[in-house]
Order: C-alpha cells, then sequence, then structure tokens
C-alpha cells in the first residue's frame, strides 16, 4: 500500500515564523569577560563581539570591521579601552568610532563619529546584557536588578545553564501555563493571585502551596519580568530565596537559560535545608519542563479552557516585543 | 540633456577640456578621464583625495556636516570641495576645477 505522510507538515514547530524579539539580554557572566579580553558571542541568529577595556567598561560591537571586513573577534587586541583590527590595526571605541589608522594622515571625521554598528552593553549583578533590536532601536528600558535583600546582601547559592531547543517566548510562556503546574511538576492546587501587565513590565504575585521538606507550605510567589529577556522571581515564607532567570535567543529554536539562585546570609541550619529544598524543588521543575519545551510545536490558536491561566493576555503584551517599526512607542 | 562643458587642472598643471551631463558625479568624471588615483574612498568622505578648487562661477551647492568636517581636517582653501560631493549641474557651464595636490 502506498501511503505518503506529509512530514514537514507535520513536523514543523513554527518557530521560523515567530520573529526575535527585542530587549535586553544576558550574554554572558561577568567574569568570563576580564579587562583586556575580547571574546566574540553568537546569539538572535548572528554574532557579536564583546571587548573589556582597562577602565573596566564593557563595550559591543557588530563582528566585521567597515574597514575590509575582518572579524573584530580574530585576532584584534584591546588597546587601551579600544579594539585593534588585527588586519589593518584600525582601532575603534565602544560606540563604533575609529580612534586610530596607522597609515593614513588623519582619522576622517565620518569614521571618528561612527562607522561599525554598536550594541548598548550593561553589566548588572554579576550578568552582562546586551541591547538585542533587529532595527538598533535605542533600549527602551533598564536592565532589572535584584530586589534588596530584607537582611544584609544576597548569598549567591547556585547557578544553572541550559541550552533548550524552543523560541524564547515560549518559556516565559511557562509562567502563565496554571494547568501544567499540577501535571508537570505535581504543585498541589493551581496558583491564585494578581497578574499585572504594564508596558514592559509583567508581574504575577500568587499565594501558592510550595513543597518542602516539613511538607507543603503556604506562600508567597512574586514574579518579575521586565522584557523578555530577564525574570526574577522571589519565593517568600518561612525563607526567601530570589532566582535570576534570563533567557536569551540563540536563534528562533534555540535558548540559552541562566539561573542565578540567591538567599539570605545568616541563615539557621533549618532555615538553610528549606531554602536548599526549595532551590531543589525549582531546578526539578524546570528540568520536567524541558523535555517538553525541546520537542513542542508553537500553537498561535491554542484550545483553551477554563483554568488554563492568561496565555492569550501573555502573548498579546509580547507583541509589543515584536513591534520593530514604531520606536517612538511610549517608554 | 544638453552637455555641460568645464575645465579640469590636473595636478601636474595640465588643462582637460571635458563635457559632461547634468547630474554627473565629478569625482568620477575625474577619476575616469583625468586622474584614476583620486577617490580612494569612492565617495564616502574619508579619504579626501578628491579635493578640488572650484574656479569662479560655481560653489557647488549645499556643504553636508561630514564634508565640511572632512574639508577643516584637509585644512582646506576657500572654495574648495569635495567632488565627490558634487552633481554637475547647469549652472556649472565654463567652470574650472583644480585638483589640488597633497
Ligand atoms: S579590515 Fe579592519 S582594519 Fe582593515
Ligand atoms: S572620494 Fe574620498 S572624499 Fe571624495
Ligand atoms: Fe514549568
Amino acid at each position: 500500500m502506498d501511503k505518503t505522510f506529509p512530514e514537514s507538515a507535520t513536523l514543523d514547530r513554527g518557530y521560523d515564523k515567530i520573529p526575535l524579539p527585542f530587549g535586553w539580554f544576558a550574554v554572558a557572566a561577568s567574569e568570563e569577560i576580564t579587562v583586556g579580553d575580547r571574546k566574540t558571542f553568537r546569539y538572535f541568529g548572528t554574532e557579536f563581539v564583546i571587548w573589556r577595556g582597562e577602565d573596566g567598561q564593557l563595550r559591543a560591537v557588530d563582528p566585521f570591521c567597515p574597514h575590509l571586513g575582518a572579524h573584530l573577534g580574530v585576532a584584534s587586541e584591546v588597546v587601551g579601552n579600544d579594539l585593534r583590527c588585527a588586519f589593518h590595526h584600525w582601532t575603534y571605541n565602544g560606540e563604533g568610532g575609529v580612534t586610530e589608522i596607522p597609515y593614513t594622515r588623519f582619522v576622517p571625521p565620518k569614521l571618528k563619529r561612527s562607522c561599525l554598528p554598536a550594541w548598548p552593553a550593561a553589566e548588572v549583578d554579576g550578568l552582562v546584557y546586551v541591547w538585542y533590536h533587529p532595527n538598533k532601536g535605542a533600549p527602551k528600558w533598564e536592565v532589572m536588578a535584584l530586589p534588596p535583600c530584607p537582611e544584609g546582601e544576597w548569598v549567591e547559592e547556585e547557578r544553572h545553564e541550559w541550552s533548550v531547543n524552543i523560541h524564547v517566548q515560549e518559556i516565559t510562556e511557562n509562567g502563565q501555563d496554571h494547568a501544567h503546574f499540577a501535571s508537570v511538576h505535581g504543585v498541589p492546587g493551581a496558583p491564585s493571585g494578581e497578574f499585572r501587565l504594564d508596558g514592559w513590565v509583567r508581574r504575577n504575585i500568587v499565594e501558592a502551596t510550595m513543597n518542602t521538606p516539613r511538607g507543603p507550605m503556604h506562600g508567597k510567589i512574586d514574579n518579575f519580568a521586565t522584557g523578555p529577556g530577564q525574570t526574577i522571581t522571589q519565593f517568600i515564607d518561612v525563607t526567601h530565596v530570589v532566582l535570576l532567570q534570563t533567557v536569551t535567543p540563540i536563534d528562533r529554536e534555540n535558548t540559552h537559560i541562566r539561573w542565578k539562585l540567591y538567599r539570605q546570609s545568616n541563615l539557621s541550619d533549618g532555615k538553610m535545608r528549606v531554602n536548599q529544598a526549595r532551590m531543589r524543588d525549582l531546578v526539578k521543575q524546570i528540568v520536567q519542563d524541558i523535555p517538553i519545551w525541546n520537542a513542542k510545536r508553537y500553537v498561535p490558536n491554542p484550545l483553551l479552557v477554563e483554568g488554563d491561566g492568561p496565555l492569550l493576555a501573555y502573548r498579546q503584551q509580547y507583541a509589543r516585543f515584536y513591534d520593530f517599526e514604531s520606536d517612538a512607542a511610549a517608554e | 540633456m544638453s552637455d555641460i562643458s568645464l575645465t579640469i587642472i590636473d595636478k601636474a598643471g595640465t588643462a582637460h577640456a571635458l563635457t559632461a551631463g547634468s547630474g554627473q558625479n565629478l569625482m568620477h568624471l575625474m577619476r575616469e578621464h583625468v586622474d584614476m588615483t583620486i577617490g580612494t574612498c569612492g565617495g564616502e568622505i574619508s579619504c579626501g583625495t578628491c579635493l578640488v578648487q572650484l574656479g569662479d562661477g560655481w560653489a557647488g551647492g549645499s556643504v553636508s556636516v561630514d564634508e565640511q568636517d572632512m574639508l577643516e581636517a584637509l585644512d582646506a582653501a576657500p572654495g574648495c570641495r569635495l567632488a565627490c560631493q558634487l552633481s554637475l549641474e547647469p549652472t556649472a557651464a565654463g567652470i574650472t576645477a583644480t585638483i589640488v595636490a597633497d
């Protein structure tokens, strides 16, 4: 019997149809780029080069030298605060302006201003962020920092990274998918609470039952996202754990997730155990999500029922991060 | 479109009588007919090799910020322009442009 299956149609996961959102995205841990270092990064389906000048500041630019096309991440050198291309030793500052050309009488004023597209870069809480915008639109908000620690300083307890085979939008949608908490994570009861979307910010404060070594415990989860790349979640009950999650598109179907987990200092042994269990549980949950993410498809018109959570409101707000044309949109 | 006749004086002081159509870029005209060493950057305002002194009768129109800065960096005399920024127009008929030696 002759039967042909439309394989490409059934396996099309739909991610090549969703663009990459603009925003601040983490691309490295601070210590990966020391003074005098330059590195090439591959995210957003493209490459860029970051270096740290002797003043300690990070600078990021497009990869190819506009002179004759050398890759600025190959054999180039950090000179002072600038980056010197290996090919003919043109030197660039962080704005993409030429600061030196060794063989011509003076640097042409037009090139001095800028001739190499630069990327806004920032460094917050030990992570390096760049602002991605396909049309090089300027940043519309600032990188979000950790909330103040109620007592003393946050202690960074754990770090995790995952490379996941899914579009970046789908990962943060997971938090709005109420029904999966019971089925995938075995969390008792659907979380109830307030959900606010405001400009570039998404905030979700829920009273939830969380698993602890002493059994399920009632607590508050405060989830705060600014833009598509950064979410800070605080888990507050007898202890206070902060999860800084960044999601960075490698391309349309691959995303790099970074987690930094923080706790308060000077904890009693008992609270320390609750903390460790909380962190273990969080990691367990994302490890439960990942196989589903790696294989699922994007459903533009999902079949939703009562109890599914504010998925469509989430998507509606998220569409703002794809509004590449109207750069003048309200701040 | 009627042709515009003009005179280009090269770096050796030799005069070249040329005719060109309106809209023709002066640097390209000179590079093709007078001196192939000018116009290194192709009109990006980054080499200065197309510097010309315009004779009386045509000033070449408005000067952009990039060109103005380049003229200053080159220490160009009054009446000098970057030929790559100039398009011939009927009012340029009969002018003389002298390529400035570096
Ligand atoms: S290609 Fe970079 S200096 Fe020439
Ligand atoms: S051709 Fe280079 S400045 Fe005119
Ligand atoms: Fe999940």
